[in-house]
């Protein structure tokens, strides 16, 4: 207790294999006798007993007023204090250390996140989504830097090319933190016979979610210079573009239980700038795609009525292969 | 003796240190909050920020307006991956005639009405202004080259790369006129409100006629908008 100020460096006296716990006299001021004075039976007891020398308990510090906060690893820093984080970026301050991790933890999660959206098929999906989804943010990320870096400089913020890819990796790790969070739950969900299309909603909401956490790295990186909110809507729009363009091209992720096989990449079938202004006509009641599948099923109005024909003219409407988007 | 009694005669015990511990606790101790240390200063500026200077004499202003135009080269070629081959080559020369016929067609006119209305802008500050709106919606596009190239090459359709390519260019050129009227209004900061107000007509004529200028430049030599048909 008295020695309260040294708790930062505290460390147990004794080496594991010591016999008895608490050893050191400064740490205890109210020793039990019993446990002192015999040898301890179990040297990996769990914390909290008072019993614990094994390394993974050494005591924490127990008072530290000259530290803030207890170092935190660049995950931890990440997670906890993304302020932090825009500053070390801004201020070129072990970014090694910062960017590496960041991307390790891009990695990861979106690994895993991907593997569990491609676990509502299961089998070899898993191992695809697990790849691709990692893939597609990289990418994504890859084609992005230029632009945040041309868009910031315009904007106000000549920031050096490392800075910005620096708080570009960051948030993105933030990001796929977040996802990895999601991964238990939306798996849980999924055992749990979640539908196509919630889960499909599910998995975008984590990555709504995921995407506000970034942002939250983003926004304080860009400070309070003018035209903060330009940019950071900017950013946002060209990572939507950038993350729809290659995503697009890596589908399929979600699908369905019944498909029977899953192609690694969906054959090209144009653009996600294609597929949005399919979408948008289509919401404007111009369906094109009917109107295009209805016109060849005209044309194959014979192949209808056939009982034989193929299998293609069952339904009209329905994706050939089960694979939705 | 209860556990608050002190013995006859003793003293009290050495109350114990504040937020202190308890010893035989081996879970975390309370925390400080989590702090950050503040920014050094403003941030390392890059490249760009040379780029994006506008003092220079006027040798340096024509190097920034021609990195400016080369960076917007870039963009041109990644419009031409769509077709490859000459292409490149056409759409590289195409995207950075429209911003040098604006700084060589427009600026001088706008010069001469700021001048009519007696705007206290020197000739060297009005070529520092354009010099900057190129070099910045040069920088803008290169940047924006690898996404676009991604779209226009990925793209079904010639009407979702062409779409595609005109709103970068619509980004680029758009945030390269901002930097050109906003550097012309500071330089006219000093000059009285009358003069600010028509100087401000007069740039907004000026922002439409770029508009109009490069978008029919565009159209005119970039086979994936429309045009060298």
């Amino acid at each position: 207790m008295s020695d309260s100020k040294s708790g930062s460096s505290w460390t147990a006296p004794h080496p594991p294999s010591g016999t008895g716990t608490n050893a050191n006299p400064n740490a205890n001021p109210n020793p039990n006798p019993n446990v002192n004075a015999s040898p301890n039976p179990n040297p990996h007891a769990s914390p909290g007993t008072g019993t614990g020398t094994h390394p993974a308990f050494t005591a924490p510090p127990v008072e530290d007023d000259d530290a803030s906060h207890p170092a935190l690893g660049p995950i931890g820093l990440l997670l906890r204090n993304p302020g932090e984080v825009a500053r070390r970026c801004l201020d070129e301050e072990d970014l090694r250390a910062l960017t590496l991790a960041s991307l390790a933890a891009l990695i990861l999660g979106a690994a895993v996140f991907g593997g569990v959206v491609g676990s509502f098929r299961g089998g070899v999906q898993i191992a695809y989504g697990a790849t691709k989804v990692p893939l597609a943010m990289l990418a994504a990320l890859v084609v992005c830097v230029p632009a945040f870096h041309a868009i910031a400089a315009s904007l106000g913020r000549p920031w050096p090319l490392r800075t910005v890819i620096a708080l570009t990796v960051t948030a993105a790790g933030r990001a796929a933190l977040v996802l990895l969070a999601f991964a238990p739950v939306l798996w849980l969900a999924y055992d749990l016979g979640l539908g196509y299309h919630a889960a499909a909603l599910a998995a975008t909401l984590a990555y709504v979610v995921a995407g506000l956490a970034a942002l939250g790295i983003l926004l304080r990186g860009l400070g309070g210079a003018p035209h903060k909110l330009t940019t950071a809507a900017a950013f946002v729009m060209v990572f939507l573009a950038a993350a729809g363009q290659t995503g697009w091209m890596l589908r399929p992720y979600l699908v369905r239980p019944r498909t029977e096989e899953v192609p690694f990449v969906r054959a090209r079938e144009g653009g996600f700038g294609d597929a949005l202004v399919v979408s948008a006509r289509s919401a404007l009641g111009v369906y094109d795609r009917a109107r295009d599948v209805a016109s060849e099923s005209v044309s194959s109005e014979r192949a209808l009525d056939d009982p034989t024909a193929p299998a293609q003219y069952e339904h009209p409407y329905s994706p050939p292969d089960g694979v939705y988007r | 003796m209860d556990a608050t009694s002190f013995p006859p005669g003793g003293t009290a015990p050495p109350s114990p240190a504040p937020r202190s511990q308890p010893p035989w606790s081996f879970g975390a101790p309370a925390r400080a909050p989590i702090t950050e240390a503040p920014l050094r200063g403003e941030p390392r500026p890059g490249w760009t920020s040379a780029l994006l200077e506008v003092d220079a004499d006027w040798r340096g202003l024509a190097g920034r307006v021609a990195t400016g135009a080369a960076l917007s080269a870039v963009y041109g070629v990644a419009l031409g991956a769509r077709e490859g081959g000459s292409a490149l080559l056409v759409h590289a020369i195409g995207v950075p005639a429209a911003l040098l016929a604006v700084c060589t067609l427009g600026l001088p006119a706008l010069f001469i009405v700021l001048a009519l209305f007696d705007a206290p802008l020197s000739p060297i500050k009005a070529a520092g202004a354009a010099a900057r709106g190129c070099a910045s919606a040069g920088l803008v596009l290169a940047g924006l080259a690898p996404l676009v190239a991604l779209y226009v090459v990925g793209s079904d359709t010639a009407g979702g790369a062409a779409l595609a390519g005109g709103l970068g260019l619509c980004l680029g050129g758009l945030l390269g006129l901002r930097h050109l009227v906003s550097t012309m209004r500071e330089a006219l900061a000093r000059s009285d409100s009358a003069t600010k107000l028509l100087a401000g007509a007069a740039q907004l004529a000026f922002a439409l006629f770029a508009i109009v200028l490069a978008w029919r430049i565009w159209v005119a030599l970039l086979p994936l908008i429309g045009g060298a048909s």
